[in-house]
């Protein structure tokens, strides 16, 4: 059992290396995510077709298949087809389109519980469209948005890990290399349990921050965090 | 074999051994969903009822299954158990993994159900004298679940995608053959896409139905 010990403390700065590789990881993920989720459920409310249908047709097939398949689809499959992406680029485009594609109806539900009113009221005091979807729908659907966004982040933060399967040299790919090394598995595998557990903390935190700030400057429309988790991650439209 | 970006008759040739995948990938989805709901019902009750010390351990058990990665508590469920003794096949140990990781979800969930019964439904129950078990299993629960049905079949939807994972930990489901076929042949392109085609066949009609169902309840409130 010491000795075990030894070896996790030994190899710790390999681990927390990967913990720096799942960080910047992550970091990719939350701006991949968050444009995918914007673009795509923006052009879902568009009326016109050429733009709502294909991008419909996208967030469907990545809600539709387990990401496991398409990172793997990523990996062995776009090289047939003369794309060769590094690991770390097929992972983080694979999870931010995943889970873009599940937050682009965040985007869209946010968007379409302003109340109509707003519309009515910004269109009365002489507002161009534009005008008032950036500076009077647009912010009070945003505030709608952090809670779920929430889940998402927090969900980004898990999925790094799946990473770990195509190469990237991650937190758990590298203690699953210091494992078979060293035998310590219970040791490492609870040391990138507690380090994956403090990450959502981390990530939870930081959003309630932001959802307050969201709410004192926009006014909380929402039943706050609590009411989002018992929403499974846009799972149902 | 190796020619032309799409071969239908190595497509062909791997489909049996693809949906040999998918029925173990079914069976898992089956039984880890039926005991993640279980679970969660359990959870849920537990966590209502406000028993002191079972409360927190089981609010504590439920942020580490939601704090931490699928991949990793499968690791731990396959690599550290046997260690203590604790022998299970690898598919076994999945599908555990997988009801206890979503029944964290689940909880939430089905709480926010028990809770949208109204009290009324309590003091009835009382006044008819039910028990308290009697109670929650005729009266509170079979109404909090039907309330719920849409989001608990969004994360049984979850399950399925989700169960694609036990393929990292040597289980045999549809997601292991595709890789399996793939590495044995040098070609991934027929059994990852067919793969991905099976999951979406079952996945997209499922999500459908529970919009449905959604729009049905929604009326109903």
């Amino acid at each position: 059992m010491d000795s075990e010990f030894a070896a996790v403390v030994e190899h710790m700065p390999f681990i927390l290396g990967g913990l720096g590789v799942t960080l910047q990881l992550f970091a990719y993920t939350v701006i991949v995510t968050i444009l995918v989720a914007f673009v795509f459920g923006l052009a879902r409310l568009s009326r016109h077709r050429w733009l709502s249908w294909p991008a419909g047709a996208v967030v469907e097939l990545f809600r539709g298949t387990p990401i496991l398949a398409q990172l793997f689809w990523a990996f062995y499959v776009l090289p047939f087809f003369g794309i060769d992406l590094a690991p770390m680029l097929s992972a983080l485009l694979v999870i931010g389109f995943n889970q873009g594609s599940y937050s682009s109806e965040i985007v869209r539900g946010g968007i379409l519980s302003v109340p109509p009113g707003q519309w009515e009221a910004s269109r009365a005091l002489g507002y161009r469209p534009l005008t008032a979807f950036g500076s009077i729908i647009f912010p009070q659907a945003l505030a709608i948005m952090i809670p779920p966004f929430t889940n998402i982040m927090i969900s980004l933060g898990k999925f790094t890990a799946v990473a770990s399967l195509v190469t990237v040299p991650e937190m758990t790919s590298r203690a699953m290399a210091v494992r078979s090394a060293t035998g310590a598995t219970m040791q490492v595998l609870l040391l990138i349990l507690v380090l994956y557990f403090a990450l959502s903390l981390a990530i939870a935190f930081a959003m309630g921050r932001l959802e307050k700030w969201a709410g004192s400057r926009y006014g909380a429309t929402s039943g706050g965090s609590d009411a989002a988790l018992t929403q499974p991650t846009g799972a149902v439209a | 074999m190796n020619h032309g970006l799409w071969n239908w008759e190595f497509a062909a040739h791997v489909l049996p051994e693809l949906l040999k995948g998918l029925a173990a990938t079914l069976h898992i989805s089956v039984v880890s969903g039926t005991i993640a709901v279980a679970l969660g019902v359990a959870w849920a009750v537990l966590l209502e009822l406000r028993m002191p010390v079972v409360s927190h351990a089981v609010r504590g058990l439920i942020e580490l299954v939601r704090g931490t990665p699928l991949l990793v508590q499968l690791y731990v469920a396959f690599y550290v158990l046997p260690m203590y003794g604790i022998m299970a096949s690898a598919e076994v140990t999945g599908i555990a993994g997988l009801a206890l990781y979503f029944s964290g979800y689940m909880t939430a969930v089905i709480q926010a159900g028990i809770r949208s019964v109204p009290p009324g439904q309590w003091e009835a129950a009382r006044a008819i004298g039910f028990t308290p078990a009697r109670t929650w299993w005729t009266v509170v629960l079979p109404q909090a679940l039907r309330k719920v049905l849409p989001p608990i079949g969004s994360y049984l939807l979850l399950v399925l995608k989700e169960s694609s994972m036990l393929s990292a930990i040597t289980v045999s489901d549809l997601l292991h053959a595709a890789n399996t076929i793939g590495s044995d042949n040098f070609r991934y392109v027929e059994p990852l896409t067919i793969a991905a085609l099976i999951y979406f066949a079952i996945s997209y009609p499922f999500a459908r139905v529970l919009r449905v169902l959604e729009s049905r309840l929604d009326v109903n409130r």
